[in-house]
């Protein structure tokens, strides 16, 4: 049947983020951020010495951008360097490296880099706490979860007194 | 090898006059959620939201989602936006739904920007004049950055002054 009909919804503006995290061999973390928009491509790279969690290095550039003066915004990255991973981190950023004498860009990558290396860490614990070989054991680890992790009302999750709680008597 | 990867991936289309529609993914070790994001412009105020929590670590996440409703008619842009939905959407429901949910909304001013641009081009505007026109009509533009900034490059270049 030949189409006569064909309702456009091509897409205006597409964005794509990728950031990764992994242990290097002198036991600190790098982080990697990759994004790619309908106006803009840009790479970041950013190592976090451990267990300070402080910015060591970090390095990144503005392949394309719709304003050619974006891609010497690259220096600004430096001025994150020594910052620590940790609360107060996304502030600062957007402060320091964001805003009217920054890069939005650069500041929104280092954020992501910094939550894929604090996730990296939560992996691994998930990993071994979701492995329940059966629904007591499961019930088991999220009654752990909940009784010894500090994220009260973090999210729904941990909400106090939500249908969770009340069933496994935490 | 990576210990951690996070992908996001956000699409806008532009329905009926002044309606974007946003498509967002989220997927990584640990969650795959997706959102269909309504928004009207040019007021930037969310008209629906619906969420999905496709994997998830306890049995309440894929709860969360229903926290989504109470974003209809806020809007985006305003200052304090990434701190409201954080505490209501992150706090409230997932705080990965609420990064997801930001990741959206802030990619609607660069969608309805898109759509200037490619009206511009047909009528073989050029960017600088496209840039010049955005500067003076925007002023959510000027200051934002470096390179929007009265003492950037890109203004003393173009002559621009507000």
């Amino acid at each position: 049947m030949v189409q006569t009909f064909v309702d456009n919804r091509i897409l205006c503006y597409t964005k794509n983020i990728h950031a990764g995290a992994e242990m290097l061999d002198n036991g600190n973390s790098m982080a990697r951020v990759r994004v790619d928009d309908t106006f803009l491509s840009a790479e970041l790279e950013m190592e976090v010495k451990l267990p300070d969690l402080k910015i060591e290095s970090i390095k990144g550039r503005i392949i394309r951008s719709f304003a050619e003066e974006c891609k010497d915004n690259a220096e600004v990255l430096q001025r994150a360097v020594g910052m620590r991973v940790g609360p107060g981190i996304t502030r600062m950023v957007k402060e320091t490296i964001g805003g009217s004498n920054g890069c939005n860009v650069f500041a929104d990558m280092i954020l992501e880099g910094c939550n894929a290396v604090i996730m990296g860490f939560t992996v691994d614990e998930l990993d071994k706490q979701l492995a329940a070989d059966d629904d007591e054991a499961f019930g088991d680890v999220l009654k752990d979860m909940l009784e010894n992790n500090p994220r009260i009302a973090s999210c729904i999750a941990f909400a106090e007194g939500n249908e969770l709680r009340r069933r496994l008597g935490v | 090898m990576f210990e951690f990867t996070r992908s996001k991936s956000i699409g806008v289309e532009k329905r009926e006059e002044g309606i974007y529609l946003v498509h967002g993914f989220l997927d990584d070790n640990v969650y795959t959620i997706e959102l269909d994001l309504e928004v009207k412009t040019p007021e930037f105020t969310v008209v629906s939201a619906k969420g999905y929590m496709k994997r998830f670590t306890t049995p309440e996440c894929p709860k969360a989602p229903s926290i989504l409703d109470d974003t209809v008619g806020l809007q985006i842009g305003s200052s304090d936006f990434d701190m409201k939905i954080k505490k209501l959407v992150g706090r409230g429901g997932c705080r990965h739904l609420a990064d997801l949910f930001i990741e959206c909304c802030n990619a609607v001013f660069p969608a309805s920007l898109q759509v200037h641009w490619k009206d511009a081009r047909s009528n073989e505007i050029s960017k600088d004049d496209f840039i010049k026109s955005l500067m003076s009509n925007e002023p959510k533009i000027r200051d934002r950055c470096k390179t929007y900034s009265k003492d950037g490059e890109l203004v003393k270049r173009l002559g621009v002054s507000w």
